[in-house]
């Protein structure tokens, strides 16, 4: 089966429960304070089902923060986040089963090869979930990711381009409703980024896959996302579709991105 | 729980572990002609009639074998859950959608039967070996029993537990200063003070005994409140 078949027959679009929640992911005044320093503040977002949402900031904005907190894995000091429909502390672990993600740097047992730690992060994948996906998607997500070749050597082998794949792969394999995404390009080539553009146009736009990504690089948010969003100093300072966003401001869509991540300029939410 | 635990033995592949126990149980072994060996080797020791009883031979080297298989432990542990709860490796073990406790149960079994097992395994065949090699050419002058052999075994049972116990509780210490160091540190320092317990009522067993369930319900709090911690982290 090649990768595209693997597409169509394991993200097989909206079904059942999920397809009852237009909203992939909505946070209602998200807030997380580290001692007395308030890191997200009052965040508002939502992201459509089906759609490529980029999440822009400049380093230290809350971008991981957000997400950590989308996945349970900080707690919220108020608001509300809710993930296909579950709040994100109460349902924690349905979240975590529809949900495929690569945060920060990327970790792996390294002495171990990357088909073995797909195989590994499958079978948690499968405890949780109650139900197997069968062991073949682990070869498909590597042709896939373009990683087929170098599939059985050790993971401490690998470049940063071919971890960020592998954590790519990771994230795909149990066939996720959402993929949370911090700077999936990292690291890549412009072949490679140009590649996981085309795969992400495709998991969202035919396999109605959620996407929500990071990344610093405005010339990909432009080309791969829906809607872009901007957070600066823990606040989303603006919410737009990208194609408004393009038609407004392209002679100057670079400059207002960056005030917009510099916490200058009006709020567009 | 089965299959967490198979899925830890996967990532964590036990050979090193295994070479290390077949280490350990080599040195109990030589440890105890050693021992043995002693009324032979220095006449003029004035303990040496208690090396020449089977009881306080088999103590002995039940106790050296706890503190070897407690350190064992303790790096296992080190190794299984104070680097695995990390800051950055965390991140991927909250990331699979099974209960946090339960995959930490899984590793705190691994860290608590491993050297318990193999404490007993080398325990039963350096205990076993000697006391077939009494019966071909006695290097003791006792006589041996059906009373001492069922002590021995009581005594083996107690000392592998202790050992297990010990290790969960060093584990746990490395984990609150997040440093695998210390839990290693920790084994050593438990181990010395919990064998000089146990030699002080050497060759009577319900001293081990009690040693053995006052270290299994300290495990059991330290499994707690490290299950309390995993819970609660935030990464």
């Amino acid at each position: 089966m090649c990768a595209m078949e693997f597409l169509e027959r394991n993200f097989s679009g909206v079904s059942g429960k999920d397809a009852v929640h237009s909203k992939a992911v909505c946070t209602q005044e998200l807030t997380k304070v580290f001692g007395r320093r308030e890191v997200i503040s009052k965040c508002s977002m939502t992201v459509e089902q089906g759609t490529i949402y980029g999440f822009l900031g400049k380093n230290g904005a809350g971008k991981t923060t957000m997400f950590k907190l989308l996945l349970g894995l900080l707690k919220p000091t108020a608001g509300t986040a809710k993930v296909l429909g579950n709040d994100s502390i109460r349902d924690n672990q349905k979240i975590l089963g529809l949900t495929g993600s690569m945060i920060e740097t990327p970790v792996f047992y390294e002495h171990l090869p990357a088909r073995e730690n797909l195989r590994i992060h499958l079978a948690y994948m499968n405890l949780g979930r109650g139900h197997d996906i069968c062991e073949n998607a682990v070869d498909h997500v590597l042709d896939l990711t373009g990683l087929g070749d170098v599939g059985n050597d050790p993971v401490q082998a690998f470049s940063l381009g071919m971890r960020q794949r592998l954590a790519l792969a990771r994230a795909l394999i149990h066939r996720p409703r959402l993929l949370i995404l911090d700077e999936p390009t990292n690291g890549l080539d412009p072949a490679g980024i140009r590649e996981m553009r085309s795969l992400f146009h495709q998991l969202a736009h035919q396999e109605k896959i959620t996407i929500l990504l990071s990344s610093h690089l405005l010339s990909e948010v432009v080309q791969v996302t829906d809607r872009i969003g901007v957070i600066a100093g823990g606040r989303i300072v603006l919410e737009m579709d990208t194609a408004d966003l393009w038609r407004e401001h392209s002679r100057d869509f670079e400059d207002f991105l960056i005030e917009a991540m510099e916490g200058r300029g009006e709020r567009h939410v | 729980m089965y299959n967490l635990i198979r899925l830890e033995i996967l990532k964590y592949r036990l050979r090193p572990w295994h070479r290390a126990a077949v280490g350990c149980g080599i040195a109990l072994i030589a440890f105890q002609y050693f021992m043995a060996a002693i009324p032979y080797l220095d006449p003029s020791e004035g303990d040496s009639a208690l090396f020449a009883s089977y009881d306080f031979l088999i103590s002995l080297n039940h106790i050296l074998g706890t503190a070897m298989f407690t350190i064992l432990g303790s790096v296992m542990g080190a190794r299984l859950i104070v680097e695995a709860y990390g800051d950055k490796k965390a991140v991927l073990l909250f990331s699979y959608p099974v209960s946090r406790k339960r995959i930490l149960g899984g590793k705190l079994l691994i860290v608590f039967a491993y050297p318990t097992a193999a404490m007993a395994v080398w325990g039963l065949v350096s205990d076993g070996l000697f006391f077939f090699t009494e019966q071909i050419f006695p290097i003791c002058r006792d006589q041996l029993t059906v009373q001492i052999l069922f002590t021995a075994f009581i005594s083996l049972i107690c000392h592998c537990v202790i050992a297990g116990a010990l290790g969960i509780q060093a584990t746990w210490l490395g984990f609150i200063k997040k440093s695998v160091s210390a839990a290693i540190v920790s084994s050593v320092i438990l181990a010395t003070v919990i064998c000089q317990v146990l030699s002080a009522g050497i060759s009577f067993w319900p001293t081990a005994a009690l040693t053995a369930v006052i270290c299994i319900a300290g495990a059991g709090a330290a499994g707690a409140d490290l299950g309390r911690r995993v819970q609660n982290m935030e990464v």
